[in-house]
């Protein structure tokens, strides 16, 4: 129910007019130059990559002349210790890519459970939970270590994937997103005599789709980032994530190697800026209407 | 209808429940457990709390707030200051989703790239900024001196978290009724009165939910200043989280690191419900 409006719309972002915009000039400035700012390091990134190492030290702001990108950085990047880029890379989608999936089908079936199903001990549950999870990871990550080396599974894969299924924010937006599927769809699909594992996938799943991809996103984005668990985990370098590996490039004598780092973070920032990208359309979650 | 079924809420819940036992309760539990303990290198021994009071009495470990405490009383203001502007900007323009766009791509970036990017470009070989200075006549130009580590790290922390800042700002302005500001400027009010008096108080739970991410980040710091590490010889406890992985892997006092830990995570805990505590209560107060 909206009330009439008696009142002319205050000017905002809808309408056109060419007064708006010299009136909003100031804004303009200020925002433009603010992009800039902000643009600057992301240019002096891409510019960086076409660059050797003579042509970094000029600290000028224009491309490689002549270009470096392939020949020298791409080349050499992947040349590093006899290749040892390509396994970071295969590890750093094996970690985020099956940490993302399992981790939050995982959270979706937790969810499922708060969502469909009165229980002992429910609400202290999700208590503990959402408490547990406010435990910063440095302060669980010198235990896990010590519980790793006990089981020995310290610097295997396992010490990073194992920790990285955990997914407590995921838990709490599919309680969210579940919430959003009305009870109505759950009941009548009961009814029709679907058991309990039935509905989940063939009717709970679906309709939370767009929500499930938007995790699936999120959490991939958050594995790949995460520094400090190999950092701790880790020691042998053919393990080793691209977070971890890109500060491991270095000269025989311990020194940066500045355009192979440069070019390594490059390629450790592609698969996050696609991600970004196509998060921009699963951003906003919607229900399919099932229920009218 | 909810049905009441423990038995199937815990079939659906036992895998995230045995993942998050083993990988995050366990660990909080066996870490209250070792730290009551002494450790050098293998050796272990029952020291009870004497590993809590050394950290209370541990200079450098306090000492490494000095950074987090810049960023929440520096750089933090500055930040959640320009994402107001930029949020008031967002609903103002129409062209404002290539600015959203812009001020967010940053934060897209992991903490590790952000800080290799600003710590090179403010580095003494590959700096684009010093011909500039050497231009302007500075002789001899450095920008990473110790001085100027906070700084750095403002400009990195700025970079990153502004456009993220002011899209959640920008939300919480759109979710404002327009009737609001209809009425003050029906009553007379120019742009920053409406602003000011409107607008900003709306702002007010918003800012406050920011600054407790903002603290918790900022005590937590420990990938941005990675890279300057290369150029840079960083102090051991140039953080207290960097303090604390120092001392587990470089020092070997492990359980010492993990008593630090849970000090540290105390302490994040403490600042959170403070916060919290002190928003819901007002929250009270107006309902």
């Amino acid at each position: 129910m909206r009330e009439q409006r008696l009142v002319k719309p205050v000017p905002g972002p809808r309408r056109f007019a060419p007064v708006a915009f010299v009136r909003n000039l100031p804004f303009h400035v200020v925002a433009a130059s603010f992009s800039l700012l902000f643009l600057l390091p992301l240019y002096w990134f891409v510019v960086s990559t076409t660059k050797d190492a003579s042509q970094l030290y000029q600290g000028t702001l224009t491309l490689g002349n002549p270009n470096h990108f392939i020949h020298d950085n791409l080349t050499g990047v992947f040349a590093f210790q006899h290749g040892v880029f390509g396994l970071w890379l295969v590890n750093s989608f094996l970690y985020a890519g099956v940490g993302a999936l399992v981790g939050t089908f995982v959270a979706a079936l937790a969810g499922f459970a708060f969502r469909r199903y009165g229980f002992f001990g429910k609400r202290l549950l999700f208590v503990l939970i959402l408490g547990f999870a406010l435990v910063p990871p440095f302060a669980t990550a010198l235990p896990l270590f010590s519980i790793f080396r006990d089981f020995g599974l310290l610097d295997t894969r396992w010490s990073v994937l194992i920790p990285s299924l955990v997914n407590v924010f995921g838990v709490y937006l599919m309680v969210v997103y579940w919430n959003q599927v009305p009870d109505e769809l759950f009941d009548a699909a009961m009814i029709d005599g679907a058991n309990d594992v039935t509905i989940f996938f063939r009717v709970g799943l679906p309709n939370i789709l767009p929500g499930f991809t938007t995790l699936i996103l999120l959490a991939f984005v958050t594995v790949w980032n995460n520094y400090f668990l190999p950092l701790v985990m880790l020691s042998s370098s053919d393990k080793y994530p691209l977070i971890r590996g890109i500060l491991t490039i270095t000269s025989l004598q311990g020194f940066p190697i500045y355009n192979l780092n440069i070019m390594g973070a490059f390629l450790t920032s592609i698969p996050l800026l696609i991600m970004f990208l196509v998060m921009q359309r699963f951003l906003a979650p919607q229900l399919t209407g099932a229920v009218r | 209808m909810k049905r009441f079924s423990t038995l199937k809420a815990f079939g659906f819940l036992a895998p995230f429940l045995a993942i998050f036992g083993f990988a995050v309760v366990y660990p909080v539990i066996l870490g209250g457990y070792l730290s009551l303990f002494g450790q050098r290198g293998a050796r272990r021994w029952w020291v009870g709390l004497g590993n809590y009071h050394q950290v209370i009495t541990d200079p450098k470990f306090w000492e490494g707030f000095k950074i987090p405490m810049f960023l929440l009383f520096v750089q933090v203001p500055f930040m959640l200051f320009l994402g107001v502007v930029f949020a008031l900007i967002y609903e103002r323009v129409r062209t404002a989703r290539a600015y959203r766009l812009i001020f967010y791509l940053p934060y897209a970036f992991p903490g590790i790239v952000a800080g290799l990017l600003w710590s090179y470009m403010f580095s003494k070989s590959m700096s684009p900024f010093l011909p500039i200075l050497k231009a302007l006549g500075v002789q001899n130009p450095k920008l990473i001196t110790y001085p100027a580590l906070p700084w750095i790290l403002l400009v990195i922390a700025v970079w990153e978290f502004t456009g993220y800042t002011s899209l959640i700002l920008y939300a919480t302005l759109l979710a404002i009724p327009r009737e609001y500001a209809e009425q003050a400027q029906l009553d007379g009010a120019n742009y920053s009165q409406v602003v000011w008096y409107v607008k900003l108080p709306m702002l007010r739970n918003t800012l406050l939910l920011l600054l407790i991410f903002n603290i918790i980040g900022a005590l937590q710091v420990f990938n941005e200043p990675q890279f300057l590490g290369q150029l840079i010889t960083l102090p051991p406890n140039f953080t207290p989280a960097i303090y604390i992985y120092n001392q587990a892997f470089s020092y070997g006092a492990f359980t010492y690191a993990i008593a630090m830990g849970i000090v540290l995570a105390a302490i994040i805990f403490a600042v959170s419900f403070f916060f919290l505590n002190r928003s819901t209560r007002e929250l009270n107060v107006r309902a």
